[in-house]
């Protein structure tokens, strides 16, 4: 690497939201710097096949079981969270936590960012989210429609590989461009999927005088499955497969842990779109490079150059603190991870909300034994959904929720097959052929739910720094305040009664049983209810369209900074019920036209 | 301490670990892993504990050859009811069906061992973890690993556990 280099921009984040930016403006051919936290790896597929290795032999195998942790970049885990004494912060793992309540959710801090383990899900938002304001009066609008971002959802959907129906896509206000088809066709819904669709046949839900008819609907994935040939108006798509691999994983093939590693890659990540980039030979990736702060040019209130720590080995905590300077900048590095930056830098904006409205969706879990065999524990983690509770008028009263289906059994909740296993063998006193039996039939009859509920922004749950709390760079380790306001509880008592139904409506024995002691659990009017994490992680540098209410436009450029864009989920204005990332993809295509539009205008000054 | 298992000690832990996993030799076989396991029992614990084990499911199995309900109860009343024996013969299992060795219990190791140095929780190997019998049990295939290919999920599950 070429410290006296020039670049035109510097990217810090080689995630989804950094990757699409790179390349947008690498093929316009600017030239662009990433600076990325996590260990220097090859674009080698045998490099990739080291984090399976990792995962393979990791006994607790949670979402970044595959990926080392690095004191140097350190990332939270879910293991981490507990219940939080008030007024004593729990510094358990990496997130400093107030609490009341724990934050659950976790990212990566490797090469590709948090798309190596997500699962997936490339739903698209309701046309009604852009305005919950306005028309429920909770939570906030965007600064834009559904229609503004339509066209860079379709980028997004190419980028991304999307597999989906458009029929099964057109709920809530949700439409597309006439003759609009996916890249690929849906991916194949379960066999649970298909028994539960039966079972939901004419069932509606009944909650607070409202009915609401129940459809099971195949989910929009990030994963390969048949292209479809009247794609773009006859052209069709080719499927990207694996990085360095491309034969390999041009169709999911059923390995069952997307979440936390796709082995062939058949499910997108930001590799693909980072290998794009680099080919135009415009961009480059310094690895090891901790981004710790930005500093201003005093007299034009710009952003006049970024600084970093560059270490030589993950363990050591040795570094060197360099700076670089650019025309612009773009900060991807994580929802959190921005927000550190920026008041790190003593940078809170004009408004005062960086770092504030930390959103995530509180997931509730519910699961039971089918009334027949329905072959759990295969296929992509979820294939289908239920999207009769992501809108409606009871938004005003109670959060909206998305229901996934869970192909993986009662993995999520209850580690299975693994705890089966042990209590049949510890507990049972089973062995032999009994023991083979008895797995197989309780193991094929588990399902799960999981209801998304939608958390609307609020600037008390937020990201702070604390001197005290560092990492072994002597960056900061985030603070967090966190948690659920009474709408978003009442969404997980209308979710946890959805599943109450539904269960008796398709005659499933509900086995679903919180741990008092867990992080997460709540005991709610003589209700019992059980949170955790998504994954989700938004609002931290907030959209909106003035100075004073947030801290980016809609193009994701600073109020504050003209030349610094704040680029992922943490501009998202509301969370919605969907899961963020195919947003974030069309939100960073929209920020990389206006990026290159303003380097165009200002280089012909 | 492995150059010490001998050919017949193998063929004896494998004749076991049929029986208290409930797959067949050939299956147990084909997985690659019973010189590994034995080996990782032995290299935990220590060969003594093996080797009296596996003798006293020999001496079962010779006799109450071809009568497979009176071995089940004699395999419960000698080797599962057994304070000494069931939670080895339990990690045994568990090793088979998840590539994992478990640590013994404290108790255990005070009541039946001198302290065991290298007695820690693991998983084996990678290989060890896609070769866990506990997917085939449920009728499933290790996450991650021996996929069933596109499309497979949207089939009708399998009737029984594979053999």
């Amino acid at each position: 690497m070429n410290q006296d280099k020039n670049f035109d921009v510097v990217v810090v984040g080689a995630g989804i939201a950094g990757a699409i930016t790179a390349k947008q403006l690498a093929e316009k051919g600017f030239s662009v710097l990433i600076l990325e936290a996590g260990v220097q790896k090859k674009n080698s597929y045998k490099s990739y096949l080291s984090y399976l290795d990792h995962y393979y032999v990791n006994q607790i195998k949670i979402p970044n079981s595959p990926f080392p942790n690095n004191p140097d970049a350190p990332q939270p885990l879910v293991t981490d969270a507990t219940q939080i004494t008030p007024g004593t912060p729990d510094t358990t793992g990496y997130f400093v936590q107030n609490g009341p309540q724990p934050f659950q959710s976790t990212y990566t801090r490797s090469k590709g960012g948090t798309t190596l383990h997500w699962l997936g899900t490339c739903l698209r938002m309701l046309p009604d989210d852009f305005k919950e304001k306005s028309l429920y009066g909770t939570g906030r609008d965007w600064p834009m429609t559904y229609e503004d971002l339509m066209p860079y959802y379709r980028m997004a959907e190419h980028e991304i590989g999307v597999s989906a129906c458009v029929d099964d896509q057109t709920f809530h206000g949700v439409h597309f461009e006439e003759d609009y088809v996916y890249p690929m066709k849906k991916i194949p819904q379960s066999y649970l999927d298909q028994k539960l669709g039966e079972w939901a046949d004419g069932f509606h839900f009944e909650y607070e005088g409202s009915s609401h008819e129940v459809k099971v609907v195949s989910t929009p994935q990030g994963r390969n499955s048949t292209p479809n040939p009247d794609y773009n108006h006859g052209e069709g798509y080719m499927p990207v497969g694996a990085v360095d691999n491309p034969d390999l994983g041009q169709r999911c093939e059923g390995n069952s842990a997307c979440v936390p590693i796709c082995p062939v890659q058949a499910k997108y990540n930001a590799l693909k779109t980072l290998k794009k980039a680099t080919e135009t030979g415009r961009v480059e990736i310094w690895s090891q490079c901790v981004v710790s702060g930005v500093e201003v040019d005093e007299d034009s209130g710009e952003i006049s150059s970024i600084i970093y720590k560059e270490y030589a080995h993950p363990d050591s905590g040795e570094h060197e603190t360099k700076k670089i300077s650019a025309k612009r900048y773009v900060l991807a590095a994580h929802a959190v991870e921005n927000a550190k930056i920026m008041l790190a830098s003593g940078l809170s904006s004009s408004s005062d909300q960086m770092g504030r409205n930390l959103m995530d969706h509180p997931v509730l879990l519910t699961w039971g034994l089918a009334p027949e065999n329905i072959g759990a524990l295969r296929g992509p983690g979820s294939t289908s959904g239920i999207p009769a509770m992501r809108g409606g008028k009871f938004r005003s009263k109670y959060s909206p929720f998305r229901v996934e289906i869970g192909n993986w059994g009662w993995n999520w909740p209850d580690n299975s097959p693994y705890t089966q296993l042990a209590n049949a063998v510890t507990k049972g006193n089973m062995f032999g052929k009994e023991l083979k039996q008895h797995l197989f039939d309780v193991s094929q009859k588990m399902f799960r739910f999981g209801f998304l509920v939608e958390q609307q922004p609020d600037p008390e749950n937020r990201v702070t720094l604390d001197p005290q709390y560092t990492d072994q760079l002597g960056n900061y380790r985030p603070v967090i305040n966190y948690d659920l306001t009474e709408h978003v509880v009442k969404g997980l008592e209308a979710a946890k009664e959805f599943s109450k139904q539904f269960f008796q409506a398709a005659g499933i024995n509900d086995q679903t049983e919180y741990n008092p002691s867990s992080p997460g659990y709540m005991y709610n009017d003589g209700n019992e209810l059980w949170w955790q994490g998504a994954g989700h992680l938004a609002g931290t540098h907030i959209m909106g369209d003035s100075p004073d209410n947030s801290v980016v436009d809609k193009y994701q450029r600073c109020w504050d900074w003209p030349n610094l864009y704040m680029v992922g989920c943490g501009s998202m204005a509301s969370v919605s019920t969907s899961n963020p990332t195919l947003t974030m993809a069309a939100m960073s295509f929209m920020a990389a036209d206006h990026l290159i539009e303003d380097l165009e205008k200002s280089s012909t000054y | 301490m492995s150059n010490t298992i001998t050919t017949d000690l193998g063929n004896a832990f494998k004749a076991m670990s049929a029986a208290f996993t409930g797959f067949d030799e050939a299956t147990l076989q084909g997985t690659g892993l019973n010189d590994t396991y034995l080996d990782t029992v032995v290299t935990s614990l220590n060969l003594e504990l093996v080797e009296e084990l596996a003798g006293l499911y020999v001496a079962l199995a010779v006799e109450f050859e071809g009568d497979e309900a009176g071995l089940t109860r004699a395999l419960r009343h000698r080797i599962f009811a057994n304070p000494k024996w069931a939670p080895l013969a339990q990690n045994i299992i568990q090793l088979w069906y998840t590539g994992t060795w478990t640590q013994m219990s404290y108790a255990w190791t005070q009541a039946y061992g001198p302290f065991f140095p290298n007695d820690m929780t693991k998983i084996v190997s990678s290989q060890a973890y896609k070769q866990g019998l506990m997917w085939k049990a449920v009728g499933a295939h290790p996450m991650g690993a021996k996929q069933e290919g596109f499309a497979s999920w949207a089939y009708p599950p399998p009737a029984k556990p594979e053999d």
